[in-house]
């Protein structure tokens, strides 16, 4: 196969920086993943591959950012979304789906007594903080140091656009330090609101970790004990780990729970649901956005959520993600490149044993990119059911060279 | 720290400085150096530096200062703002050698002549001499890091969010290879080959966009994606460095000396 060429990639970008700050922002920016040695844009995909302006195709690794889990343009789904739109997108008001998605959901996650929706993760984390501080009258918010929950003002990474006053109530402790997490109790006793913790710690930049054996239950218990509200941020790991919630495979109950991405395998609806004790505090806080109440991607996470369950996509997933660790470390070993391999089968990540500045990262999924497999360097990676073993095994034939590049580029 | 007197020791350790470069490789301020001079300048509270010339050469040096120097003593941290803002203030009060009136004439031309290639009031047409300007420009920013670093309450907060690591600056078009080194607890700089293995690596390949991140009117981004810019390594450290820059842009770039 021919390396890829980004010619028009570029020329797009090049139109972009004229009309758009960054050319691209957030965290799609070129910036934080592999400028000029990998696609700027995209045309379309199918199953686990897409292509890009200039005709590229990879096999992906990121999927979308984790919205594709079923594969790209999954034909039950798209013919869902395409069926509701021929009937309406957005009304005065809501349609029936909304009732049917939110019964389904709370069908589906075992502590949850009811369910709204929004449009992306951040829109159901802020509001789950504001409805924990409405619920309990307090105002202090507990996370962990590093976790993402959004772009928004009490959360978002990066060092502009924030004042202190914005984050003056919100506190974090190192993941998985009970010990951290109950002198922050002890300080600001009778104070917190919120909780507010992911399923396992999938920082960027940095290893994925597992929550340590009894991580949750101390969490769960200090809550119960101090009428803290418990929030889980399954927005990455929402129907990767779980049908029914990440709390499920980690043994412990929060009280508000946070979906997205996954949810409508790439159509654009956010959800939080919660217990009964929190609907009524739920009607004091206003919720609302232009796009909402759209139709189209509730029709489509309906889909989603059927294919989920009828296909065993769960059981799939983790399949195709141990398929791809067992065949990326051996490739390590036979390559005498020491590896770190963090996270969940489904949403694994790899680094460099030793090396914290990601210069080995960034030379091997530059290479990968070059043998047309998708990789980011500093980001955790997901797969989604369109992983067949011939897929990992394409990608992992692909991989070996890369290996080899690295450890040529990088010896000892 | 107030903000003037961060604000005096930047124009004294960060600034004041790039003398020292500007006499070695640019011909006019050479040719000012010839002839010897030394003058201290003083705005109370340890706020003190010495610019030293002779044959050619400028040195800086606050703990060697010769019986020959003139010791021009400045009311306070904001009247040596002025004096290098070129604002109107209480000029400062000679304190020795204040018969050395040539003395004072050199360092005012060689002072002025570093205004005038750090801060050009029309553009540089030269090469050359663009080329100088942006070695120095960097170099008082690498200069000033640690001292924004360690006393501007907005930098501390970027410092604390910010991973340790030592991270590399270089422009080649201009001859520039900087460094600055974050372990934790303080940020120290210097320049050409970096003390240690680096961990973030900046290289800007276009002398322009170079340019447009002194002017602060660069989309540093953008630049990146579009190859004017290579960024490797720890992205959350060379992200920190450049917040500290624009740290150090809000006293001593364009926009805060017009507003002082």
């Amino acid at each position: 196969m021919n390396p890829p060429n980004y010619q028009k990639s570029a020329a797009l970008f090049a139109r972009a920086v004229e009309v758009i700050p960054g050319g691209i922002y957030g965290h799609t920016s070129p910036a934080l993943t592999l400028p000029g040695a990998s696609p700027y844009y995209a045309t379309h995909g199918e199953g686990c591959r897409y292509w890009d302006v200039d005709g590229n195709g990879f096999i992906d690794f990121l999927c979308a950012y984790g919205l594709n889990l079923l594969g790209y343009n999954h034909p039950e789904v798209e013919e869902a979304a395409a069926r509701q739109a021929r009937a309406g997108n957005t009304f005065n008001h809501p349609t029936a789906l909304m009732v049917e998605l939110a019964e389904r959901l709370v069908a589906l996650v075992d502590f949850a007594s009811w369910c709204v929706f929004g449009k992306n993760g951040a829109d159901m984390t802020t509001w789950c903080v504001q409805l924990a501080r409405e619920h309990t009258g307090r105002k202090k918010i507990l996370k962990v140091a590093g976790a993402y929950h959004g772009a928004h003002a009490w959360c978002a990474p990066g060092h502009g656009g924030w004042i202190e006053e914005d984050r003056t109530h919100v506190h974090a402790f190192p993941w998985n330090d009970l010990g951290a997490f109950e002198n922050l109790l002890r300080r600001h006793r009778g104070e917190i609101a919120a909780v507010i913790t992911t399923a396992f710690h999938h920082p960027s930049f940095g290893d994925s970790e597992l929550p340590a054996p009894g991580f949750f239950a101390g969490l769960e218990a200090a809550c119960r004990r101090e009428g803290i509200v418990l929030i889980l941020d399954d927005v990455r790991s929402g129907f990767r780990l779980h049908a029914g919630g990440s709390h499920r495979i980690y043994g412990f109950t929060p009280d508000l729970i946070c979906f997205c991405k996954a949810l409508a395998n790439g159509h654009p609806i956010s959800a939080a649901l919660g217990t009964a004790k929190l609907k009524q505090s739920a009607g004091h806080v206003f919720l609302t956005g232009s796009y909402w109440n759209a139709a189209v991607p509730m029709a489509a996470a309906l889909k989603t959520l059927e294919v989920i369950e009828r296909d065993d996509v769960i059981g799939r997933i983790a399949h195709a993600g141990a398929r791809f660790r067992t065949g990326m470390t051996d490739l390590a070993t036979r390559h005498a490149l020491p590896i770190r391999w963090s996270g969940h089968d489904s949403m694994p990540f790899l680094t460099f044993a030793d090396e914290r500045d990601f210069f080995r990262s960034q030379h091997f999924c530059r290479a990968a990119a070059q043998r047309g497999v998708f990789l980011h360097p500093h980001h955790n990676w997901f797969i989604c059911a369109a992983h067949t073993d011939a897929e990992i095994d394409a990608a992992l034939a692909a991989l070996e060279p890369c290996f080899a590049a690295t450890r040529a580029a990088f010896p000892a | 720290m107030d903000q003037a007197s961060l604000l005096a020791q930047l124009h004294l350790h960060a600034v004041l400085p790039a003398l020292v470069e500007l006499a070695r490789d640019d011909a006019v301020a050479k040719e000012i150096a010839t002839r010897a001079f030394a003058v201290e300048l003083h705005a109370g509270d340890g706020l003190h530096n010495l610019v030293a010339a002779e044959n050619g050469l400028v040195r800086i040096s606050p703990d060697s200062v010769p019986t020959r120097a003139v010791r021009l003593r400045f009311s306070s941290a904001a009247a040596l703002n002025a004096l290098f803002l070129g604002r109107a203030a209480l000029p400062p009060l000679p304190t020795r050698g204040f018969w050395r009136i040539g003395a004072l004439r050199r360092f005012i031309s060689l002072t002025n002549r570093l205004n005038a290639v750090l801060q050009p009031r029309e553009p540089i047409a030269e090469r050359a001499l663009l080329r100088l300007h942006a070695r120095l420009s960097f170099g008082v920013a690498l200069r000033a890091l640690p001292l924004v670093a360690e006393h501007d309450v907005a930098a501390r907060r970027i410092r604390a969010a910010t991973p340790p690591g030592v991270f590399s600056l270089q422009v080649p078009e201009a001859g520039f290879r900087a460094w600055a080194r974050w372990d934790g607890s303080a940020v120290t700089s210097g320049f050409g080959e970096p003390p240690a293995a680096v961990t973030a690596a900046v290289t800007v390949h276009d002398f322009d966009t170079a340019l447009a991140m002194l002017a602060g009117s660069a989309d540093s981004q953008a630049a990146v994606g579009l190859g004017r810019v290579r960024v490797e390594g720890l992205l959350l450290l060379a992200d920190g460095v450049d917040a500290l820059l624009q740290r150090v842009d809000a006293y001593l770039g364009p926009a805060a000396r017009a507003r002082s």
